[in-house]
């Protein structure tokens, strides 16, 4: 995989490629960036151009040895830590140690990366440090972020950073189009939904329930208006069924409250994320306070925060409903 | 020959080169002229200082075969073989992987033996911090009597995680942060020497981010360079680390001032798709407020801030749209988004609710409210005049401002008066019983205070008052009653009350017998007084305790 297949991204690609040219490529890579924006894919792209031994253009050229045993995954030279779920610890750094000594086989580099670095322990990153700064000169260690801050000062100080933008809204519109050639209802829903991350909107794409999820979720926040106490119960069905992807019913109430506050600020339509719902905003408006809406979605990202911290899902969930009720006008 | 980042390209090799650590290199020098070399030295300092560096520099100093001032030549042998790192004699270790009771002990048996071919072995213990508490406790011995021919050198951005026992041993050498403008200075000497040309503005910026290390500087130097221009500008450094320009911030600024909404969504729009930092934008933003106050509460900003003439102009311009304490509102608003940024998967939306809520004016802070709401409640408190369109039934009106000191107003005593039929009325509880009863628990009165905790004490009139208990309370009743505890209260309530007072202890029962105390005797006092001031035509303040 080339960088060729990667949407967007072009001041990035071509400074990395500009770097391959110029024999200027740093020993320590950070490619930073939500989740599902194409890190990993960019990672890989730039090892592969990193290991081919033309380094013509700044890619891989896809004939010579390192290329080729690149393409099918077989090339020693380079070496991936993925844990998949789990933290990365100090173990899997000292792997890397032992293995960084040992001269490349095929390529003139050997090319280390580094999944989820954020995920590293404390320990593991420490660990890290003195190979991060003064690896064998034949090496390139890129490590892939979604959290910078999660990762120490001192490793942020030993690498070259870069951020991967998120994609125009067009941009994923097209990605969209170009995938599912028979044409898909809510692609400009999507990707704004996406916000610009390639991976979530193709996600998004492909799962039904989504939508589903989407309808029922807009429908609880209005049902909330002019209801009595005793519906906030009732309401609390939906959450719990839903517990596994509480995220995202979290993100489809706060666009919801986005576009209500825009839509209420704006009074045009343009700008709104949830645009093929326009006409239940529009209609909606009236019924909420800007300020109100304000607080609701102060609300909302707090319960979120709570969860992630173990509070108690069925307690939090009731609060955020009385809460949001309470904001009705 | 593979490229070598700046940063190790530039590592210094003598002292001089050391950017803003003066203190520590003049020591240190001194140390080598007059051969007094100690045996252990902790290097702490936030990462980009330059402490791994020193370390390296002292440890071919003092062995270098014929030094220069203190400073190593870099040319003899020994020299060289230490910059490529061949001599078994200085030893750099990772604490962090090497942390083990197992690695230091590996040291302990190491130190015995002499140097090989050098004067003294150095250790460079790098990242001491993450030693375990074994490994700390297995070097302490090797630390304090190393054999004379060993030198230490720890290092270290964490030297609080040091034991006390580590730190007593070493000689300790704090490392300072980096100031902007000796990095500037080291960023164009560096760009230079690899042809490149650095815009001033440039270097300011980068060393701005790079937060006081140097590192962090030349790395981003680093990137800026590798995009392969010839001259390195302001805008290049921006698009390099995804950070919006100044003109930006500004305009923004702009939209708040008028409040066009429109304008603002439209602006945060370009931010996402451009891909910028919105979390760095904001605490871009809060900086540029920041800046704002500053030009409007100082008359001569420019002494303080680092920014364009252009930008000076622009700023004053701007803070004549808000007063000060909506600039500090907003700082608060935007100091709280930059907290919730980051935990949020969606940080455009919550900026825009932010910006929308600072366009709506809905960041009046809560605080803000409970200090205005406090001060109306003082000025309740410590004297509306009485107008005279109000007419006092038992008194002459009083024109001057009425002020109480501790307790009771005359205001309140007046309608107790009139409205009085029942004694209960009268029976004011007093104010600064609160405050007693907690005096008691501080000053370790227990027994008092455990006895009469829940009880109120009212006024008998003047100069007595009455501690009521539950009824049924004749076991406390006996003990507060005891002359020495009488006493204490009495003396107590002297002390707040400016006056002397007899204390009484009574159950709720014995309150609804007391006779009706008539305030007349002081009324007539009272009025005596109003008169005399009245003819002197002396302004009278009454002060009722």
């Amino acid at each position: 995989m080339g960088f060729d297949n990667i949407i967007g991204q072009k001041e990035l690609i071509d400074s990395l490629k500009k770097s391959i040219i110029n024999n200027r490529t740093g020993h320590a890579y950070i490619l930073c960036g939500p989740q599902g924006i194409g890190k990993r894919t960019l990672a890989s792209a730039f090892a592969g151009a990193l290991l081919c031994s033309t380094g013509k253009g700044g890619e891989s050229c896809g004939t010579c040895i390192p290329c080729r045993m690149f393409e099918t995954g077989s090339i020693p030279d380079l070496f991936i830590i993925d844990t998949g779920d789990s933290g990365i610890g100090v173990n899997d750094i000292r792997k890397l140690q032992g293995d960084i000594i040992v001269k490349p086989l095929y390529s003139k580099r050997k090319v280390y990366i580094i999944a989820d670095a954020d995920k590293m322990t404390v320990q593991a990153q420490n660990c890290l440090l003195k190979t991060l700064e003064e690896p064998p000169e034949y090496a390139v260690i890129i490590l892939t972020v979604s959290n910078p801050g999660l990762l120490l000062e001192t490793i942020r100080s030993r690498t070259v950073k870069y951020t991967l933008g998120k994609n125009t809204i067009p941009e994923v519109v097209h990605f969209l189009k170009l995938k599912y050639s028979d044409g898909l209802a809510n692609a400009d829903f999507i990707s704004a939904f996406s916000g610009g991350i390639i991976g979530r909107a193709a996600e998004l794409a492909k799962s039904e329930e989504f939508f589903l999820l989407r309808d029922k979720a807009i429908d609880i926040v209005l049902k909330l208006s002019g209801t009595k106490l005793i519906d906030v119960f009732t309401a609390y069905d939906f959450f719990e069924k839903n517990k596994e992807s509480i995220d995202t019913v979290f993100d489809i109430m706060l666009l919801f409250y986005r576009d209500l506050l825009i839509a209420s600020e704006t009074g045009s339509e343009k700008m709104l994320i949830n645009s093929d719902k326009k006409d239940i905003i529009l209609d909606n408006v009236s019924l909420f306070s800007v300020p109100g809406i304000a607080k609701s979605i102060k609300t909302i990202e707090e319960t979120r925060k709570n969860i992630k911290q173990n509070v108690n899902y069925q307690l939090s969930i009731e609060v955020m409903l009385m809460k949001l009720q309470e904001e009705y006008i | 020959m593979s490229y070598i980042a700046l940063y190790r390209k530039w590592r210094p090799l003598v002292f001089e080169d050391v950017v803003e650590q003066q203190h520590v290199v003049k020591t240190l020098k001194n140390s080598i002229v007059k051969d007094r070399i100690a045996h252990a030295y902790l290097f702490c300092g936030t990462r980009g200082t330059g402490k791994t560096t020193m370390a390296k520099i002292f440890a071919r100093a003092i062995n270098c075969l014929n030094p220069n001032d203190g400073d190593p030549c870099n040319e003899c042998e020994i020299c060289r073989e230490i910059l490529s790192g061949s001599i078994l004699d200085v030893i750099e270790i990772d604490a962090a992987s090497n942390n083990s009771v197992d690695n230091i002990r590996e040291i302990r048996d190491e130190v015995i033996y002499a140097p090989s071919r050098s004067k003294y072995k150095v250790y460079i213990i790098d990242e001491v911090h993450m030693l375990s508490t074994g490994a700390f406790n297995a070097l302490l011995k090797t630390l304090e009597e190393p054999p004379a021919h060993v030198v230490f050198i720890l290092a270290t951005t964490e030297p609080h995680k040091l034991p006390a026992t580590i730190l007593s041993r070493c000689q300790r050498f704090d490392f300072r942060r980096i100031t902007t403008d000796s990095m500037v200075g080291r960023l164009e000497r560096i760009s230079q020497e690899s042809g490149v040309n650095l815009k001033k503005d440039a270097a300011r910026r980068i060393a701005g981010m790079a937060d006081g290390a140097l590192r962090d500087a030349i790395s981003i130097l680093d990137q800026c360079i590798s995009l392969g221009k010839k001259e390195i500008e302001y805008n290049d450094v921006l698009s390099v680390t995804g950070i919006a320009n100044e003109t930006f911030v500004s305009g923004l600024v702009d939209a708040l001032v008028i409040k066009d909404v429109n304008k603002i969504l439209g602006l945060i729009d370009r931010l996402n798709s451009e891909g910028k930092d919105i979390p760095h934008f904001v605490s871009d933003f809060v900086i540029y407020f920041r800046n704002l106050l500053i030009c409007s509460m100082t008359g001569n900003p420019e002494e303080i801030l680092e920014v364009s003439e252009e930008m000076l102009k622009l700023m004053k311009n701007q803070c004549s749209g808000f007063s000060k304490e909506e600039i500090m509102g907003i700082i608060k608003e935007l100091s709280s988004l930059e907290a919730a940024l980051k935990w949020s998967a969606h940080p455009r939306v919550l900026l825009e609710v932010s910006l929308l809520k600072l366009c709506e004016g809905y960041y009046v802070d809560e605080n803000d409210l409970k200090q205005r709401l406090s001060a109306l409640e003082k000025k309740v408190e410590n004297g509306i005049p009485v107008s005279k369109q109000i007419p006092s039934p038992v008194r002459e009106p009083v024109t001057e401002p009425v002020r109480a000191a501790a307790a009771k107003t005359s205001e309140v005593k007046t309608p107790a008066a009139t409205h009085s039929g029942k004694q209960k009325a009268n029976v004011e509880s007093i104010a600064v019983w609160d405050d007693m009863l907690k005096f008691f628990k501080e000053n370790g009165k227990m027994v008092l205070y455990t006895n009469l905790m829940g009880t109120r004490a009212v006024e008998l009139g003047d100069r007595k008052i009455g501690i009521v208990l539950d009824e049924n309370a004749g076991f406390r009743k006996l003990i507060v009653s005891k002359p020495e505890n009488i006493e204490f209260l009495e003396a107590e309530f002297r002390k707040r009350l400016g006056r002397e007072v007899k204390v009484k202890v009574m159950e709720e029962e014995d309150l609804d017998n007391q006779p009706v105390k008539n305030s007349q005797e002081t009324d007539e006092f009272l009025n005596k007084a109003k008169d005399l001031a009245s003819k002197l035509n002396v302004p009278l303040n009454i002060i009722d305790e």
